[in-house]
């Protein structure tokens, strides 16, 4: 008797993992920017996604990481795949900005980016291989800023790590993109940076070669790049793929 | 006939492959680079802050563990009191805790906008908690199943021979329960070196302040992949010669209650 | 030599174990186990606390808990030696009996014959090294008080009888109050000058060994003491005897009072065997099935009926006594006690 049941159940769960298998044929896994983790599966829920730093992505893939798409914080890690032959010629899918954000208490009494200069503050930032961490030193060295990074506490692997610490109040500022803070409305205050101080960011997809599901992978693609998809990121608070023209 | 050789391939399978499974990643990281390449990484100032900072909170963590949680183990060994389970499984409990959980805690208890309303995120002495806060219930299980393993009557016979809780304690448990703590420091010893995420959520990564050991190597994965398997490599280096001493400092007792082979791990003594 | 003196209440899991004892030389506690014998030593030791009671030395007082003095385990100067004898098994003899030693190591250990064993280790040493071990150590300690749990317990049958007459030289020569416990009611008389049966935490008798056997008090005593115990009915009969019917019809005789149900205690010592029936009427009989025969020494322990009769080896041999044969037992009225069930 115990035997029988012993063996329905086996029998249940081949059956399971096997229906499983059989649907995600069709199923591809989308590496993303970690920015990405909101607005991603509100374009398409059904790819199995990985959010993390880009850089962290793109080593990963190099390893040999089963990955059909990868969408990047930048230009440059894609561009590096590419180049490698690992993956297809990255095409930019979207645009954003990049912010100062403080603890709603605002522990520090930090109102301008010049303020984080001061003795014993806790800046919190993303690691610089890590495109935000990347644009964060650039953003600082186009303001001559750099100093301020004498108060840098911790180099995150990723920027919902940053994200995280200023919400919960343990550090007193830190840099994340405007998407980011939209995510803990009423837990952040965001100090916008200088229009002429912002570093191009840009972000970067392709089509990762070795993937099984080629033309499932290019859909995503078209997905992200169509109106449907481009809308979704504009709502979520990025910027226009392209830089619109201005009379200026 | 067949059956037994059958079952005998099967059980020489199974070996094979689990042995196999763990030495492999372990082989792996050796085999990727040379020695000497790996040698020439090790000067590398990234390895160096890293091996730093893991010495000095590793070792300050433990010898918190062992001043704190030897006589905390053996009062909860060797007294019988309402709540005592209770109190045991909450020192067990860092064992189940996922580390991301842990370092949730953490912040929770100390942070600034925690219970405690410290400033200890993103120091060096957060990185100690972390590593005391996982590390502890490895040695306070095994601390307290040495202690239990002590005859009472022996503990009785020192009394009435006119040595005090004290002297008794030094002279006649602490002896006796040597294998087991020592078991139970290495293994939290070991637990602590390679602590990630708890260390990471409370304490974050900053080279020379908060960066050890294993989270350069998480850091440098992407950025310097062979600088990660040099720090990987002196990691698996250090926690091979950590249990290797361990075991032959234990050759060294007259113990007589560990398992006839010379090198069993006595988990309990 | 100042004496003992322990009187407490202690509350154990089925019953309360209540003593009131004086020691001034060698006491023994008899009882089955679980009748408190080990928790007394406790007590007295300062390992266990009882609800009520006072434990004092000659003046010193170690426990009086009306007046909240309880003197700790170190303080007492008492020498437990345990039943496994709890000797340190990560420290050498030596080092065992060096523990509470005020400087007579050597001598101890000359003395209880150990010396050579001086760098071996607990683990290695025989029952009857051990115990020697135990004992030297407790002694190191210079105690005023002797306590013994269950000296002879641990040894086997030949080293038994060896130890225990060391033991008793041993402590006529120290002359301490000793209390000691054991479950064999012949450990006990042979090593002490008081016996004291317990049971259930409390004493039925406690009297020298030849009291005991002499006037058991009730029927427990007697048995626990060796006796032979039979059942049977008492009424007054002439010339200052007591007439006993026993539950197997048998009518015997004794000069000791007793009226109603009553329990006939005959020790196997005073019991001689026939094989055919007796004329003398002066003497009881009890007609019987051989059952067990066992030497013990130079005697012989036989069992005829609900008797066991312990008779000389030559005797045995002469009566040609096998299982499964008839013989009858006798003794003397005078011989058979009569206590209350």
């Amino acid at each position: 008797m115990r035997t029988a049941a012993l063996l329905a159940v086996c029998a249940l769960a081949l059956a399971t993992a096997a229906t499983a298998a059989a649907r995600t044929r069709a199923t591809i896994t989308v590496y993303a920017a970690a920015s990405l983790t909101d607005v991603f599966p509100r374009i398409d829920p059904t790819p199995k996604y990985s959010f993390a730093g880009s850089n962290t992505l793109a080593a990963q893939i190099q390893l040999g990481a089963p990955a059909d798409v990868f969408a990047s914080a930048n230009t440059t890690l894609p561009q590096q795949l590419f180049q490698k032959g690992l993956c297809s010629q990255p095409v930019v899918f979207t645009r954003n900005t990049l912010v100062l954000i403080v603890p709603k208490s605002n522990p520090a009494g930090i109102h301008s980016v010049y303020d984080l200069a001061k003795a014993g503050l806790k800046l919190d930032v993303a690691a610089p291989a890590v495109p935000v961490g990347s644009y964060t030193r650039q953003i600082l060295k186009n303001m001559a800023l750099t100093s301020v990074l004498n108060n840098v506490v911790s180099n995150e692997t990723d920027v919902r790590e940053v994200l995280a610490k200023v919400a919960l109040g343990e550090a007193d500022a830190g840099f994340v993109y405007s998407t980011d803070a939209k995510t803990v409305p009423g837990q952040v205050t965001v100090l916008t940076m200088p229009a002429w101080a912002q570093p191009k960011v840009q972000y970067g997809i392709c089509v990762v070669k070795n993937s099984a599901n080629a033309s499932a992978a290019q859909a995503f693609v078209n997905e992200v790049m169509s109106k449907a998809g481009q809308a979704k990121l504009l709502a979520a608070g990025f910027l226009p793929r392209v830089k619109p023209k201005t009379t200026k | 006939m067949i059956r037994r050789a059958l079952a005998a391939a099967v059980v020489f399978a199974a070996s094979f492959t689990a042995l196999a499974f763990l030495a492999l990643p372990i082989v792996a990281i050796f085999a990727h680079v040379s020695p000497g390449r790996l040698a020439a990484q090790l000067s590398n100032p990234v390895v160096t802050d890293a091996l730093v900072v893991s010495l000095k909170t590793t070792l300050i963590a433990q010898a918190l563990i062992l001043v704190l949680g030897t006589p905390t183990a053996y009062v909860l060994a060797s007294r019988r009191f309402h709540g005592r389970s209770a109190l045991v499984t909450l020192v067990e409990l860092p064992l189940v805790l996922p580390p991301a959980v842990a370092g949730i805690g953490l912040l929770a208890a100390f942070g600034r906008a925690g219970l405690l309303h410290t400033s200890l995120p993103f120091t060096q002495a957060a990185v100690t908690l972390a590593v005391a806060f996982v590390a502890s219930p490895l040695y306070m299980r095994q601390a307290i199943a040495a202690f239990e393993a002590i005859d009472p009557n022996l503990v009785a016979a020192s009394r009435t021979l006119g040595a005090g809780p004290v002297k008794t304690f030094f002279r006649v448990v602490l002896p006796l329960a040597r294998g087991g703590l020592a078991a139970g420091e290495a293994l939290a010893f070991a637990r602590g070196l390679g602590e990630f995420g708890a260390t990471i959520m409370f304490a974050g990564s900053l080279r020379g302040v908060t960066q050890t050991l294993p989270l350069a190597v998480y850091a440098e994965f992407d950025v310097n992949f062979t600088i990660a398997l040099a720090v990987s490599a002196l990691l698996v280096l250090i926690s091979a010669a950590l249990l290797l001493t361990i075991k032959l400092v234990l050759q060294w007792q007259p113990s007589r209650r560990t398992s006839p082979s010379r090198f069993a791990l006595s988990i309990s003594s | 030599m100042a004496a003992l003196s322990a009187d407490f209440s202690l509350p154990l899991r089925a019953f309360d174990l209540e003593l009131s004892l004086e020691v001034e030389r060698t006491v023994a506690l008899v009882g089955p186990s679980g009748a408190g014998k080990t928790s007394t030593l406790r007590v007295v030791a300062g390992l266990a606390r009882p609800r009520s009671g006072r434990i004092a030395l000659g003046e010193e007082v170690w426990l009086d808990r009306d007046r909240g003095v309880d003197r700790r385990p170190e303080e007492r100067r008492v020498g437990l030696v345990f039943q496994e004898y709890a000797l340190f098994t990560h420290m050498t003899v030596r080092a065992n009996v060096a523990y509470a030693a005020r400087g007579r190591v050597d001598e101890l250990l000359e003395r209880f014959h150990v010396s050579h064993l001086a760098d071996a280790h607990p683990a290695e040493l025989s029952g009857g090294e051990k115990q020697r071990v135990a004992i030297a150590r407790a002694l190191a300690r210079d105690p005023a008080v002797l306590l013994l749990d269950e000296p002879l317990a641990a040894l086997d049958a030949h080293t038994k009888a060896e130890v225990r007459s060391e033991l008793s030289e041993l402590l006529r020569d120290l002359g301490l109050p000793t209390l000691l416990v054991t479950h064999d009611y012949e450990d006990a008389a042979a090593l002490a000058d008081e016996v004291g049966v317990i049971v259930d935490g409390k004493v039925r008798q406690l009297a020298s060994p030849a009291e005991l056997v002499a006037r058991p008090r009730d029927a427990f005593v007697a048995s626990f003491t060796g006796a032979n115990l039979l059942h049977g009915t008492a009424r007054r009969a002439g010339d200052g005897l007591t007439e006993v019917r026993l539950g197997s019809g048998e009518q015997l005789f004794s000069t000791d009072d007793g009226e109603g149900e009553v329990g006939v205690v005959v020790y196997p010592w005073e019991v001689s065997v026939a094989r055919a029936h007796a004329t003398d009427s002066a003497l009881n009989v009890v007609r019987g099935e051989v059952g067990s025969l066992f030497e013990v020494g130079n005697r012989v322990r036989v069992r005829i009926g609900p008797l066991t009769a312990e008779v000389t080896a030559a005797s045995a041999g002469r009566l040609e006594l096998a299982r499964g044969g008839v013989a009858y037992a006798t003794f003397k009225a005078t011989g058979t006690r009569l206590v209350a069930l």
